[in-house]
């Protein structure tokens, strides 16, 4: 039983991170109608940033812990570098190929993925080796059920709920949020009621950037090694759990990111190529039972 | 026995009932029109007539065989196709190809004569050619068939979707408001094209119109929808001086002033 | 005009055959290293697999995003043959075998997915292909007779740039003649609009599913004449990247056109070859290329477009056979 808590605390810890990252992904899906293969790119760059900037602050250091500020300060800084990026990627890649068919943009996300992971590898400084992340928080132990939760985790788990509860209630009860939702819904009549579109989906995948560096850092927390490469799998399972939950669902990718986390900690637990796999079976799984994820519902084409 | 029997035909969706109680029996060779204000549930029955929609109740059954439950091919194959009210053409393939398209469950070639285009696989397709050719000379597409369908005028895009229908060899044609949005002169070839067509093919043909000049003198019979319910049936003439149609086409004041018939 | 039929139904042939003639006399005096040769290879492969991709996205409509899925079941099937069953047999019968019983591995695993799956729509579609591939991949990795996560060693080195060549030439002529067929016809219908499709009688479901099974077992045979080229093989080797590749070759070259598939293909493999001078710089540049590619030529480098002999127009159907009235097939077979 305390084995059970156990996984479960790593399974929840996890999900947490794809939670963060399937809500860019999902928020970019609903409002855009793309796939955004480049998003797990976004949380490498805001992990590998991250790891520059607690460099950079570095003097500010107490013990091998920084004080509660200068995380602030670091976190805040990588956000919204990786927000600002996330957006410059749309207005210069995306946004010409808004009104193409959906492949283009696809493979176009497929060429941005590839440049921003090859691009830092090829600078200098940075190159494809592996670096451990700094401790940024000094974790306590506590002990829940005889299993033990460290503070970071615990963090981890409640940022991410209340990251999607902050997000739901942004996308229903606020003014750009009901921007957004006109957007997702038809562009054009969005823009005849005067909606800015540009800057409502500029704003969306900045959330998304920032969303996407969060859950870098709560990632590179608990597995404390980054490179440039990481975003890639990560990436792509987040949009497992995005569409797994329902893709354009907030609540969904959610539930979709505990669902997998916890299921690949476990099934990790007996094998661990199964655990990899586990994701990938469930969502085939959940998709031939509701074709739209668990919270999705399907849109029937009128003939 | 009548060729197509649709009893008590109801379709729900959610709770709003979009056809209720929808009762014909279409003779062989005959032309019936459904007419009926937007909204009225005509495009719903025809939806429900080519299987894109399963009935809450009610039976459809074509030569006394029962089709609920078919899917939309099923439904093809067994003999009744239609037109699309918006136009849904194979856009990026040749008018020549949109309509051999329709000949795809008549294909007797198989998969492998196909993969390595045999003799008898070009012999069939050459067969196949001169048959769509002579439909598309009938309809008076014969000159664009290279052309994409996407870059026909209107009025030809609604002319190959009924050649394209055509090539199915239906018993049972289908047509959902073939003028919409037509100016005068198209709207009156396709008034000569649609009795042309059932004379020629000996088809029996239902359409959907809300333009009742193009209706009034082509058509059988005339059954006319308001809001899900049919309301009046008949000929022409009859259901012309219908008062309960006035009422719903031109409004309950315009029928008791006494302007009925005018 | 019998003289210019001639040259039409014949130069497909000797474009392939030219080509093999011209790297093997480059091989001949030294300009031509194995190195370049192999490069080649690979080209005609994912000529190969990106056309049988086109076929599913670009001819059907479909999302396939786990090509390389089915590729890894041909290259394990064919390497299984070849290696492993007939282990001791040298003989060419082998190889064709353990090509076809690739072939037929990937088809079947084609199947299983399709059936269930080619009811989604779009991005779902797609991404239960994704999901397939990382099965299979993981699959792959778990079975321990064929090496497990560390991969298969000394799978003979059947196929050279001849039987590539041949291959490549034969895929793509049949697949030339499948699309301008009642098949093709059927595959387009569906992808230009899939209700009207259905109402004209096409059996969405399994026309779907014929596309998508011809197109398995020729990425199955493409990924056996990969085993054979490289001799070793690692599921890792067909990830997601791979498949992701295979999507660039297609919607850079143009999807909906064979000749794309060919020009995607071809230019994109060799290209980081080119730009190896760049040493780390290479692939962020290929991104750049590609991303500028997208975006100014959207449609692909061929726009849809196919050359005189990828396509069959209607009127020669009415042409007088090339041999009195045993015609043959034309084109690469001739």
């Amino acid at each position: 039983m305390t084995y059970f808590f156990q996984y479960l605390i790593y399974g929840l810890q996890l999900g947490s991170v794809y939670a963060l990252l399937a809500l860019g992904y999902t928020m970019v899906y609903g409002i855009v109608g793309m796939i955004n293969f480049a998003h797990g790119d976004f949380l490498m760059i805001g992990a590998l940033g991250t790891y520059f900037i607690a460099q950079a602050f570095e003097s500010f250091q107490v013990g091998s812990a920084y004080p509660m500020l200068i995380i602030g300060l670091i976190i805040l800084i990588a956000m919204v570098g990786t927000g600002a990026i996330a957006s410059g990627v749309e207005a210069i890649a995306y946004r010409p190929l808004r009104n193409k068919p959906r492949m283009i943009a696809l493979i176009t996300a497929v060429g941005v993925s590839m440049f921003l992971e090859n691009f830092p590898r090829a600078l200098p400084f940075i190159g494809p080796n592996p670096r451990s992340f700094p401790t940024l928080f000094q974790a306590k132990n506590l002990d829940l059920f005889g299993a033990t939760i460290t503070t970071t985790q615990l963090v981890m788990i409640v940022l991410a709920v209340v990251t999607m509860v902050v997000l739901y209630l942004v996308v229903n009860r606020t003014k750009i949020g009901s921007q957004m939702r006109a957007v997702s819904m038809d562009k054009d009549a969005a823009s005849l009621m005067g909606i800015n579109i540009n800057k409502v989906i500029s704003i969306t995948f900045f959330i998304g950037g920032a969303l996407a560096a969060v859950s870098g850092i709560c990632y590179a927390s608990a597995y404390p090694q980054v490179d440039v490469y990481m975003g890639s799998w990560l990436g792509n399972m987040s949009f497992v759990s995005a569409v797994l939950g329902g893709i354009g669902d907030i609540r969904g990718a959610m539930l979709g990111g505990f669902i997998l986390g916890i299921a690949q900690i476990f099934a990790t637990a007996i094998n661990s190529t199964f655990g990899y796999a586990v994701g990938f079976i469930i969502l085939i799984v959940i998709l031939l039972v509701k074709p739209a994820g668990i919270m999705g519902r399907l849109v029937v084409e009128k003939v | 026995m009548s060729l197509l029997e649709v009893k008590n035909l109801s379709i729900m969706f959610g709770g709003l009932c979009a056809v209720d109680d929808f009762n014909l029996s279409v003779e062989q060779g005959e032309l019936i029109a459904v007419i009926g204000p937007n909204g009225a549930g005509k495009t719903t029955i025809f939806n429900m007539l080519t299987g894109i929609y399963r009935p809450t109740s009610g039976s459809i059954s074509l030569d006394g065989e029962d089709l609920i439950g078919l899917k939309p091919w099923q439904f093809a194959k067994k003999g009744i196709t239609r037109t699309f009210q918006n136009i849904r053409l194979f856009s990026n393939a040749t008018v020549a190809d949109n309509v051999k398209m329709a000949h795809t469950m008549h294909n007797d070639q198989g998969l492998f004569k196909c993969l390595l285009r045999l003799p008898s696989m070009k012999r069939s397709e050459r067969a196949l050619d001169e048959k769509v050719m002579e439909l598309l000379d009938r309809l008076g597409l014969a000159d664009k068939a290279d052309l994409l369908a996407k870059n026909l005028p209107y009025g030809d895009q609604r002319r190959l979707e009924i050649a394209r229908a055509l090539m199915t060899e239906p018993k049972l044609l289908l047509l959902d408001e073939p003028v919409a949005g037509m100016i005068t002169a198209e709207m009156e070839d396709m008034a000569r094209l649609v009795p042309k067509i059932r004379r020629d093919f000996g088809i029996t043909i239902i359409l959907i119109e809300h333009h009742m000049n193009f209706v009034m003198p082509i058509a059988d019979r005339i059954k006319v929808l308001d809001f899900g319910k049919t309301i009046a049936e008949g000929t022409p003439e009859k259901v012309q001086k219908d008062s309960k149609v006035i009422e719903a086409y031109l409004g309950g004041g315009y029928a008791k002033n006494g302007n009925a018939g005018s | 005009m019998k003289g210019k039929k001639w040259i039409k139904a014949v130069y497909p042939a000797a474009v392939v055959a030219l080509i093999y003639l011209l790297v093997t006399a480059l091989r001949g005096v030294g300009i031509m290293n194995g190195y370049y040769n192999q490069v080649l290879m690979f080209a005609g492969i994912n000529i190969m697999m990106t056309a049988s991709l086109n076929l599913v996205n670009g001819f059907t409509g479909q999302f396939c995003i786990g090509h390389a899925g089915f590729m890894s079941l041909g290259a394990y099937g064919a390497a299984v043959v070849t290696s492993m069953l007939f282990k001791n047999t040298d003989s060419v019968f082998v190889f064709l075998l353990g090509l076809v019983a690739g072939g037929f591995a990937a088809m079947i695993a084609g199947m299983l997915i399709g059936l269930p799956s080619l009811k989604l729509k779009g991005d779902y579609l797609a991404i239960v292909t994704l999901a397939f591939g990382e099965i299979v991949r993981a699959l792959l990795r778990l079975v321990k007779p064929i090496g497990g996560a560390r991969g298969m060693i000394g799978i003979p080195g059947y196929a050279n740039l001849g039987w590539i060549l041949f291959f490549m030439a034969l895929t793509l002529f049949l697949l030339r003649n499948l699309i301008h067929s009642p098949f093709g016809r059927a595959f387009i219908a569906i992808r230009d609009n899939e209700v009207a499709a259905d109402a004209m009688g096409i059996n969405t479901t399994k026309y779907k599913m014929t596309s998508f099974c011809i197109a398995a077992f020729i990425a199955g045979v493409a990924g056996g004449l990969y085993a054979h080229v490289i001799s070793f093989i690692q599921p890792d080797n067909f990830s997601f990247t791979k498949s992701a590749d295979f999507l660039v070759y297609l919607y850079a070259g143009g999807s909906g056109s064979l000749t794309g598939s060919v020009v995607g293909a071809t230019l994109l493999t060799i290209l980081p070859e080119f730009l190896r001078f760049l040493a780390d710089w290479r692939l962020a540049v290929y991104a750049v290329i590609l991303v500028l590619v997208m975006l100014y030529r959207s449609e692909g480098l061929c726009g849809g477009l196919e050359l005189p002999f990828m396509r069959i127009r209607r009127q020669e159907l009415y042409e007088e056979p090339l041999f009195g009235k045993k015609t043959k097939g034309k084109g690469e077979q001739a």
